[in-house]
């Protein structure tokens, strides 16, 4: 093989492990997360919502300069795979009185492709 | 002495949701764009944040999101014969003040309108006869049509994500949707909203007495939404608090939400905030607007800022109160009939009859702003007027918009006012009422108009805009026969208690809410002895002056205002592109 086409080859396989398989895979997670996407963001901004960047094993109401509800700063959560499903079911039910204005997600599966969207984003 | 500002290419007068739709087609080809706001941003204040966003007595009672009537409010008289006097506490129509204006604090309703209300005098004349339109009634064709219009209704609804099921693509008309709305090229942008249970009774009342009902167009997000700007829409939460607050789910479509932050991403645009416009300087003998000046409410600092082009987009009133204070146009005079700048000034005609279902949970609190399930066979010019002494129509819907606890309590006739029984009623009828509603068109009368008040002024020292208005006869005819319609409909929804059926009557009560569609004062057409603005919103009497909003209505149509005047908006901002590159008589 002349030594272009080896470096196409090389090029085509190193470029396949860049790639991200994350790109084929997160696609429905990010789906799922376009509902939370209009008042968090991934990237460390404070908005209607606080940033959901490092949320996976947080202390619940921590993040600096959001005003939170006295309901999640008391909360006294760490925010996991299961409290994050409790609380995405029903936040009502599961932070009584806290201000997030969401009624929940009902679909456990939907509810799994937001968590793992939201575990990704460490 | 006002202090002179660096020139800027093109100002805006009023920071709502028409400067949003211009500037965002200006600034996409970079023309630079100066909008001036006499209110505050409040994205980040008590309004936009919870719980403080659901204070029901600050923004809904007390009008925090509203003009300031203190600084600023209108006179009133019905007839020409009477002494107009100032309203203290408007609670007929709410002006907005802030960034995003009265589209920030809206119910979201939006219309396309009938489709020949553009050419509305010709569809009536062409149909009943010349002599069908009384002689007080100025109705004149608007000089542009829906088929022009139409893409940027398009655009519009797609940049708000309106909810809604179509009900004519094309020519072809759909089931669940308005038979007799004006074609559209789509679907709406997302599914209609929930229909409550209000919409429910409605829906099969209205069916069987061979209606054929449909959602309310909303700008309110049934669903998750990205707009082609790359902003987002929530998911309503039919929290109950839609009118005169912002959205604490961002799911009411407003200029503050998907327009403004876009907007100050653009190099060539900047809003100036608590920037009160007085006066529009004017060039007359060379027919130009050389800039305005404003007001810092902040600093107390007058400044003169010079523009190439200058648009009014502050509202039906201060558009027309601004030309006046400025003195550009003639002020319409009904007795010499004489002037074009007041005249064609409209409201809209509501009437409704309130409902009460013992086994029926309404439950009022579950609700939008466009939670309503509407039919259109008495709208407008869509049933036949030849043996009915009016023209128009209504309108007419059901739903909810709030359960809310001081505005909603709703008790039967003859409930007293407070006491015991009144207390028993609440509690008995609160979950269970709701009611029928007309909204009507008011067309325009010789003897409604604005101008300036001689006696009362502002608290910067310049002259109220006085209405002189009353529902006239055509209004109270149309109201009177369209709301015994709106009976049958209620007795066809077999209530246990029903409301007394009365149509709208004078006079004009402007402590009582009737919608914020006060429309005319500017208005457009082809013949400049019988507008102000050209049919592409361009002044007569100066070729830089734009005028955009429903001032620029001839009449109003059974119909909120907004979806027309933002067509319009969208339409002069690709014109302004067009003018700024080369100045003339569009």
């Amino acid at each position: 093989m002349g030594l272009y086409l080896r470096c196409i080859l090389v090029m085509a396989v190193v470029s396949a492990l860049i790639l991200p398989r994350a790109a084929r895979s997160d696609a429905p997670k990010k789906a799922a997360f376009d509902q939370c996407a209009v008042c968090h963001s991934t990237d460390g901004s404070n908005g209607t919502g606080p940033t959901l960047k490092g949320v996976f094993g947080r202390q619940s109401g921590t993040v600096a300069g959001f005003r939170y509800s006295r309901a999640m700063r008391g909360a006294g959560i760490r925010w996991d795979e299961k409290t994050l499903d409790q609380y995405l079911s029903s936040p009502q039910e599961f932070i009584a009185g806290n201000v997030m204005p969401f009624s929940g997600v009902d679909d456990p599966t939907e509810r799994a492709s937001i968590i793992a969207y939201l575990r990704a984003l460490n | 002495m006002a202090k002179r500002l660096p020139h800027r290419r093109v100002v805006i007068v009023g920071g709502g949701l028409c400067a949003a739709l211009i500037s965002r087609q200006l600034t996409a080809q970079g023309v630079d764009v100066l909008v001036l706001e006499r209110g505050i941003d409040h994205a980040n204040g008590p309004a936009a944040r919870l719980p403080s966003q659901r204070d029901e007595l600050r923004w809904a009672q007390r009008q925090g999101l509203m003009q300031n009537w203190q600084r600023e409010t209108y006179t009133l008289r019905h007839t020409r014969h009477e002494e107009s006097l100032p309203v203290r506490w408007m609670g007929a129509f709410l002006p907005g003040e802030g960034v995003g204006g009265a589209a920030s604090h809206w119910n979201g309703q939006t219309w396309r309108w009938s489709e020949y209300d553009p050419a509305l005098r010709t569809r009536y004349e062409t149909r009943y006869g010349k002599s069908a339109i009384p002689k007080e009634m100025p109705l004149q064709d608007w000089g542009t049509t829906y088929a022009e219009l139409e893409p940027y209704h398009d655009l519009f609804e797609k940049l708000f994500g309106l909810s809604g099921k179509a009900g004519n693509i094309e020519g072809l008309i759909q089931a669940g949707g308005n038979p007799f709305e004006a074609p559209r090229r789509d679907e709406y942008p997302q599914r209609p909203l929930e229909i409550t249970e209000a919409g429910i009774i409605f829906k099969a009342a209205t069916e069987s007495l061979g209606y054929r009902p449909f959602p309310g167009p909303a700008a309110n997000s049934s669903g998750t939404y990205l707009n082609p700007d790359g902003q987002r829409l929530g998911p309503c939460q039919y929290c109950g608090h839609c009118e005169r607050f912002l959205c604490e789910a961002h799911a009411k479509a407003t200029p503050d939400g998907l327009l403004y932050p876009l907007l100050r991403t653009r190099k060539s645009f900047e809003i100036r905030t608590h920037a009160q416009v007085l006066h529009i300087d004017y060039d007359r003998q060379a027919k130009r607007a050389l800039g305005v000046r404003y007001l810092d409410l902040e600093s107390g600092e007058e400044y003169q800022q010079p523009a190439d082009i200058v648009v009014l987009a502050a509202f039906t009133m201060s558009n027309t109160r601004l030309l006046l204070l400025s003195g550009i146009g003639a002020s319409y005079d009904p007795t010499a009939r004489h002037g074009v700048v007041g005249k064609n000034f409209c409201y809209q005609t509501q009437s409704g009859v309130g409902l009460f279902f013992r086994n029926r949970w309404i439950n009022p609190f579950l609700a939008a702003g466009c939670t309503l399930t509407a039919i259109d066979e008495y709208n407008n010019d869509n049933f036949d007027h030849s043996a009915l002494p009016f023209l128009g129509g209504a309108n007419i819907s059901a739903g909810v918009t709030n359960g809310r606890p001081i505005r909603s309590r709703s008790t039967p006739s003859g409930t007293p006012r407070w006491g015991t029984e009144w207390k028993k009623a609440n509690a008995e009828w609160y979950a269970h009422s709701c009611g029928v509603g007309a909204q009507g068109s008011c067309y325009p009368h010789v003897e409604n108009y604005l101008d300036l008040d001689p006696v009362y002024r502002d608290i910067y020292g310049l002259p109220l805009l006085r209405m002189t208005f009353d529902f006239r006869e055509n209004e109270v005819k149309m109201s009177r026969w369209v709301t015994e319609k709106v009976g049958e409909i209620c007795k066809a929804m077999a209530p246990d208690i029903m409301g007394p059926v009365k149509g709208l009557q004078g006079p004009f009560d402007s402590r009582v809410y009737q919608s914020t569609h006060v429309t005319g004062g500017t208005v457009m057409g082809a013949d400049p002895r019988s507008s102000v603005v050209s049919t592409h919103l361009q002044h007569w009497d100066a070729e830089n002056l734009f005028v955009v909003g429903a001032s620029v209505y001839p009449h109003n149509s059974g119909y909120n205002p907004t979806g027309p005047l933002a067509a319009l908006a969208l339409r002069l901002g690709d014109d302004l592109v067009r003018y700024s590159s080369r100045p003339r008589q569009l």
